[in-house]
């Protein structure tokens, strides 16, 4: 721009101030595009949480009732932690029972099939032996003897009262009866050992009977079989009552005692259960399982437990009984690493609080530290209001 | 040179006229090539590599893909930037490319570093692909399939292996993302217990599974004179032939086969994301991309033939429901600016009827409008510029017959004082006359033209948004132009002649008459008029200040993306309840046809997002059927209000489909500020990041503050004790076996049913009591069965959930919007706070980002632009009139046109916003337009002679009526993008309503104020009587 020589004082100023409208008003154009903040801000939050910072959080109750926030007050209770280990059914020992010859001969007759239930004393099977025949031939030829001596010995005795025979002839007499009736309580006593007391010369069969109730759950004896008296060929068993062996490794050996309660589930079991109580801790660990074996008891009435069944247990641990501190497992979250509770101290307004846990059973933790007794704690939601501290 | 155009268009008007209805129907066809969709496409060139390996921490992905693959492309070509985000499972990085790279050339480039990078990722660890070739605009169509009579499962299987290669084969179709419903796998449910009673252990049935699962080639064997092809064939097909494989042999020589051990059935992946619908339940969605730089248009067209071709072909009760359809969103866009564009033409076709009277005239006139779009069309074409709300919405029309009106006037004013009625006369007047104006015609157009040209220098999203409308608007003016010199003076001298003028009577008689009188009492007082003028200019500034700002405003879509973030520990079904009840809220809105809600990531994941972030699309009625509101921006936050009042653990924004994929593509932080922090420790990084947040909340403004959490996610971390898995004679991979086979499993191989494949996993039953993992059983060579427990350390932990990066550092931010503060003062006291009161470690730092900064960058160009464009104005007045003086009086007019715009902002209520300040602009050119014709023409009767108060009240209402013309042409011509209110009118409104408003004022302003102003500036011109001759050559 070009300024001639002829420019007169009264326009400048007028230019100037007009250029320097022009100019700032673009300056002031630039300005407002920029540095003003946009009137649609794209994110505004719903929940406040207080101004000194996360410590508390506030959930309205619009919020609160979606997220299903329940508190409890913190009480104490008895807590059943429980573990969980494998192992097999067995018989119980008190009720199990093996039945087998008592003398070498063949089976004449078996009474039972596999499965039978049975009573004490009911008839399983019976043995017909020839030893069991010359005994019984020894017994009568010894009894038919006793009788004949005894009859002597009387007649003996009527005649020594009238002094007729000797002492000594009376002695000896006395003797033979004396002997006689012990050979014969000997073979009766060998009878009965052989269970052939009911037995007669011409069927010399012994019988063999339940010893106990129960369920006659192996039979190894088919008629004509021989067997020995050590064989066992009938077993009978109580089912009511099994006991289940479980593999316990090490760590958790010693938290189990005698009396603990134990829920049993097999396989063949679907959805149920059965209760038993330990009966013993092992004592000893096994070197090549790195396990010790805790018996269990276990009432049977339905027969769901068989032996030798693989089944899980979840011992409840007594523990030495006390009353703790408590709280579900839905109440604890993580928060940055922190296992953490949402107390509620206000309505509606909670406060995260850390906590140190001891011991869990399926839906309960111990809390050691970080509540007292009595707090309201949120048991349910807490994700909720994590999220609400964390926004 | 302007004469010879002239004169020569004259010369040879039949040549010239048969090349413009060339032109005309060239136009046509062109307009059919050109790429049409909604918006421009505000995507940077990006190349994404994408990782998936299911199973890995975000810290290991990192350390095993991310970090190599960054390492990697270190030191490409025209590379920007590379960034990236690993989550559990996957990773993504972005390489950025200078906007001039070709996008198919950067491809390349980061593909050749990818197979050198092969070697540096252990295959385990996944391989890396490229992402798609898509862009913000790529997200065309999504559907849902339906059916009463197939399972989710059964949907998803037929989504993934009929309906999507037929969807890919549609030209510009890249690809069909299927999500949701269940992907079907087959499982092999290993029972522990079994395992131990044959003395297997978990890894013979993993090697049995993968060894027998082969088919071979053997070459061929000659049989004669024949070739006979050997293969040998192991493949497995069936549940049953999986059932059949032989994994060892007992002791006892039986073999033990799989279905001695496990349950073999068809079963679902391991889902590692939710899709819901309207709140009733778990659907199958799909999401069909478009290949980069296609037509939409063309494309979504095609995909709707072809849908309804393979509608018929699905399977009887199946149904594709669509829940996006770009195609609706480009219609209606179309429709708004197609309506606006056509009554704006009307508009301006009645105008010039009603003042001029000459249906004539006003067609020619009228004709420069196609004449010009048809050269913008060839230009757009050419630049690769698509047509769009932007590019051809911001048109007006009125701009563009400017010049042709004023030609078009002085024709008649000529005509109308014509001596003869003689052809040869007439043409000859029609020709003197069309000298006469056609120098501050061109002047006064090319000034608009060039003012529009510094526009094209914008960066980042505001250039990408009105480059290609300032490029359209000076490729049409550019044409107006051509019009204006070439097509014009040839038509006029051919059509118009003394019928044009048949009841018109010579204006200077009555009506300027008044006009006159006002002209002589203002140049009486001009020093007050000025006075007055500035002050009412000066007044105006408080007032603009009171307006609020908007960046960009946003394009309503007609469809609302409604994002929610969790924080990173929420759980599948905790988020699918959530879910459900977010879309409850959101169908009780009258508005809401369906919603659509996604939840973690597809199997194939192009969003590395996780559990944590929903996205529910929300599916609107057309505006006409709103009842909650009619505005958008209100809608969309009584959605975002609704949801959070309501939904417990969700946080959430509201933003469109567009919108958001294209904010997650370049990364924009949507938030006004968003503080970075980088460094190495996640932990540290989080806990600067809380402290800062902290130390922001505090200070005055900061409304809403949310410090991304990058930790937090709970990590249950098996440890393998080395020492007690010796004591039990197991091998670490048996261990992590079982754990690998307790959720995901371990895949074995796949089955082939036809062309579809299917995963085959080993997994592991759920025992009956098992109470997670410490229990889960780990069985030995001797048949024990080990708890994990016993074997592991089992740590629970928080892990890092996500893990971003820029500039090979990790970063995390914190976003703050402000309430009731401006941003500049704000983000100086908040850096200051932040650095006194933050310490950083070494290694660790604070950068300042997001919407600020991008306003930031526009002011620092609009600070640039605004006195280029205010030179530029001064530089062409100067070169017309050679005369400083009078150059700078009609520069003097600029800020009253400004007013004009100012004020109708603040009528309309509407914020300033770039468009605004775009029209602003436009505003400077088009209020010189006024001064230039009236100067000019006071010019020329000064240097005739006349006195400079004759000169300028004659010279002034002589030029009324044109002026009058052309101000309420061109404000009419955007009067309806001014007043539309559908689909894609946010951009155009406050642009057509500053230039209305501006016209309005410097029309009025400039009619009085103008010959003040003349009168004094060039007094001492006429006294000195200082006369460049040459301004009198072309007369």
């Amino acid at each position: 721009m070009t300024m001639t020589q002829s420019r007169s004082r009264n326009v400048w100023p007028a230019t100037l101030a007009l250029l320097f409208a022009t100019v700032g008003g673009g300056f002031t154009m630039g300005y407002m595009v920029a540095g003003k903040k946009p009137a649609d801000p794209s994110v505004v939050p719903a929940a406040q949480s207080r101004p000194q910072g996360p410590t508390r959080v506030h959930l309205p109750p619009s919020l609160r009732e979606n997220a299903g926030v329940r508190v409890e007050p913190i009480a104490r209770q008895t807590l059943s932690p429980q573990i969980e280990l494998w192992g097999s059914v067995d018989f119980d020992p008190d009720l199990v029972a093996d039945v087998g010859g008592r003398i070498s001969g063949r089976i004449s007759q078996v009474f039972v099939r596999t499965g039978a239930e049975v009573r004490v004393g009911d008839p399983l099977l019976s043995i017909m032996s020839a030893s069991l025949g010359e005994l019984l031939a020894s017994s009568l030829s010894s009894r038919a003897q006793l009788a004949s001596a005894r009859a002597h010995l009387a007649r003996l005795a009527s005649l020594s009262d009238q002094q007729l025979v000797t002492g000594v002839e009376l002695d000896e007499a006395r003797a033979r009866v004396g002997t006689l009736n012990a050979e014969i309580r000997g073979v009766s006593q060998r009878l009965r050992a052989m269970g052939g007391q009911q037995a007669s010369a011409s069927t010399p069969s012994v019988m063999l009977r339940a010893p106990i109730a129960g369920r006659v759950v192996t039979r190894n004896a088919f008629v004509g079989q021989v067997i020995d008296p050590t064989d066992t060929v009938i077993r009978v068993a109580d089912l009511s009552r099994v006991l289940v062996a479980l593999r316990v490794f090490e760590r958790d050996v010693s938290r189990i005692a005698v009396g603990d309660r134990v829920e049993i589930h097999g396989e063949s079991m679907q959805a149920r259960t059965v209760e038993g109580v330990v009966a013993s801790v092992g004592s000893v660990i096994a070197r090549e399982t790195r396990t010790s074996t805790v018996e269990v008891r276990v009432p049977n009435p339905e027969r769901l437990l068989r032996p030798g069944q693989f089944v899980n247990a979840r011992v409840s641990v007594r523990g030495p009984q006390r009353a703790v501190l408590s709280i579900p497992r839905s109440a604890v979250i993580l928060l940055e690493g922190q296992p953490t509770v949402f107390v509620e101290v206000e309505p509606n307004w909670f406060e995260p609080r850390p906590i140190a846990t001891r011991d869990e059973d399926s839906d309960r933790f111990e809390i050691t530290r970080g509540v007292r007794e009595g707090e309201r704690v949120a048991v349910d939601g807490v994700f909720a209001l994590k999220s609400e501290l964390q926004r | 040179m302007l004469e010879s155009w002239i004169n020569g268009s004259v010369r040879h008007r039949g040549t010239v006229l048969f090349f413009a209805v060339c032109v005309l129907i060239a136009g046509v066809f062109a307009a059919q090539r050109l790429p049409i969709d909604a918006v421009p496409d505000l995507t940077n060139v990006q190349v994404q590599v994408l990782t998936d390996t299911p199973g890995l921490t975000a810290e290991e992905m990192e350390r095993f893909v991310t970090r190599p693959v960054e390492r990697g492309l270190t030191g490409l070509p025209a590379l920007e930037e590379v960034r990236s985000i690993t989550r559990e499972g996957t990773s993504a990085v972005t390489v950025i490319f200078s906007e001039s790279t070709d996008p198919w050339f950067a491809r390349q480039l980061v593909f050749e570093r990818l197979r050198t990078m092969e070697s540096e990722i252990p295959a385990q660890y996944g391989r890396p692909e490229l992402g798609p070739v898509t862009t913000g605009l790529g997200e065309i169509y999504q559907f849902v399939l339906k059916s009463d009579r197939h399972t989710p499962m059964q949907l998803r299987t037929m989504l993934d292996w009929d309906l999507a290669p037929a969807i890919q084969s549609v030209p510009g179709i890249i690809e069909v993302n299927a999500f949701g419903g269940a992907k079907q796998q087959y499982e092999v449910l290993v029972d522990p217990a079994r395992l131990r009673a044959h003395r297997i252990t978990l890894s013979q049935v993993f090697s049995a599974l993968s060894r027998d699962n082969v088919n071979v080639g053997g070459g061929y064997v000659e049989r004669g004179a024949e070739m006979y092809v050997l293969r040998g064939e192991g493949q497995l097909r069936t549940l049953d032939d999986v059932r059949e494989v032989v994994v060892s042999a007992d002791q006892d020589g039986t073999p033990v086969l799989i279905r001695h051990l496990a349950e073999v059935r068809v079963g679902a992946a391991l889902a590692q994301g939710v899709v819901t619908q309207d709140g009733r339940g778990e659907v199958v969605c799909a999401l069909v991309l478009m290949l980069a730089g296609q037509n939409s248009r063309t494309v979504v067209s095609a995909l709707h033939d072809q849908l309804a071709r393979v509608q018929r072909t699905l399977p009887e009760g199946v149904r594709i429901e669509t829940v996006y359809d770009r195609k609706q969103f480009i219609d209606r866009t179309l429709k708004t600016v197609g309506t606006n564009l056509l009554e704006g033409a009307v508009l301006v076709l009645l105008v010039i009827l009603a003042f001029l009277r000459t249906p004539r005239g006003a067609l020619l006139v009228t004709l420069g409008i196609p004449f010009a779009m048809s050269i913008a069309i060839f230009g757009m074409l050419a630049l690769n510029i698509t047509g769009n709300l932007m590019s051809l919405g911001a048109i007006d029309f009125g701009f563009l017959v400017d010049g042709p009106i004023v030609m078009l006037e002085a024709v008649i004013a000529a005509l109308a004082a014509r001596t003869s009625d003689d052809p040869a006369e007439v043409r000859a007047t029609v020709h003197k006359a069309l000298l006469r104006v056609a120098k501050p015609v061109v002047f006064a157009v090319a000034i608009i033209l060039l003012v529009y040209l510094p526009l094209l220098s914008l960066r980042g999203v505001e250039g990408k948004m009105f480059r290609p409308m300032a490029a359209t608007m000076a490729l049409a003016l550019t044409g107006s132009l051509v019009f204006a010199l070439a097509v014009f003076p040839a038509a006029a001298v051919t059509f118009l002649g003394p019928s044009t003028v048949r009841g018109h009577q010579h204006h200077d008689a009555n009506r300027p008459g008044r006009y006159q009188r006002l002209v002589t009492w203002v140049l009486g007082r001009r020093l007050w008029i000025l006075l007055a003028s500035m002050a009412l200019a000066l007044s105006v500034i408080p007032l603009a200040n009171t307006l609020g700002a908007d960046f960009v405003p946003r394009i309503d879509e007609g469809d609302v993306y409604v994002r929610i973030r969790r924080i990173p520990s929420v759980g599948p079904t905790e988020a699918r309840r959530l879910d459900l009840a977010a879309e409850t809220v959101l169908r009780r809105f009258p508005e809401v046809v369906t919603t659509l809600g996604t939840t973690g990531r597809a199997e194939v994941a192009l969003d590395p997002v996780g559990m944590d972030n929903t996205d529910i699309l929300v599916h609107l009625r057309p505006r006409a059927e709103w009842r909650t509101s009619q505005d958008p921006v209100a809608l969309r936050n009584l959605f975002k209000e609704a949801v959070e009042r309501e939904i417990p653990s969700s946080f959430a924004s509201v933003s469109q489909p567009i919108e958001d994929k294209t904010n997650d593509m370049i990364s924009d932080s949507p938030a006004d500020i968003a503080i970075n922090i980088g460094g190495e420790d996640m932990q540290v990084l989080t806990d600067i990041g809380l402290r800062v947040g902290q130390v922001v909340r505090r200070i005055r403004g900061a409304g809403d503050v949310r410090v991304e959490r990058a930790v937090g996610l709970p990590m249950l971390t098996v440890r393998v004790d080395r020492r007690r898995t010796a004591r039990y004679g197991i091998a670490t991979e048996d261990v992590l076996g079982a754990v690998e086979a307790a959720r995901m499993g371990r895949a074995v191989g796949s089955i082939f049913e036809g062309q579809r494949r299917f995963d085959l996993r080993v997994l592991l039953a759920p025992g009956p009591a098992a109470r997670g993992l410490p229990e889960l059983p780990i069985g030995t060579r001797e048949g024990q069965i080990i708890p994990l427990s016993q074997l592991a350390t089992l740590e629970e932990q928080e892990g890092i959930a996500q893990i971003r990066r820029s500039e090979r550092q990790r970063r995390i931010s914190v976003e703050v919007n402000l309430r009731g503060r401006d941003l500049v003062s704000f983000v100086t006291e908040a850096r200051e706070t932040v650095a006194r009161e933050v310490r950083t470690p070494p290694g660790y730092s604070i950068s300042w980002a997001g919407q600020f900064e991008n306003f930031q960058r526009a002011q620092e160009r609009l600070a640039l632009l605004v006195p280029v464009s205010l030179s530029i104005i001064v530089a062409m007045l100067y070169a017309l009139f050679r005369n400083t003086r009078i150059a700078l009086a009609v520069f003097a007019c600029v800020p009253f046109a400004l007013v004009g715009g100012v004020v109708s902002l603040a009528l309309r209520k509407m914020a300033f916003s770039i468009p605004a300040a775009v029209g602003m602009i436009a505003l400077c050119g088009i209020a010189v337009l006024n001064g230039v014709v009236m100067a000019s023409e006071v010019q020329r009767r000064v240097l005739l002679g006349e006195s400079l108060n004759d000169a300028i009240a004659e010279g002034a209402s002589e030029v009324l009526r044109p002026l009058l013309l052309t101000a309420s042409v061109a404000a009419l011509g955007f009067l309806p993008m001014a007043l539309s209110n559908s689909a894609g009118s946010e951009v155009q409104r406050p642009l057509a309503t500053v230039v209305i408003g501006g016209l309005v004022s410097s029309t009025l302003l400039g009619a009085l104020l103008l010959p003040a102003v003349l009168r004094i500036f060039m007094r001492p011109i006429a006294s000195a009587e200082v006369l460049d001759r040459s301004v009198l050559t072309n007369d």
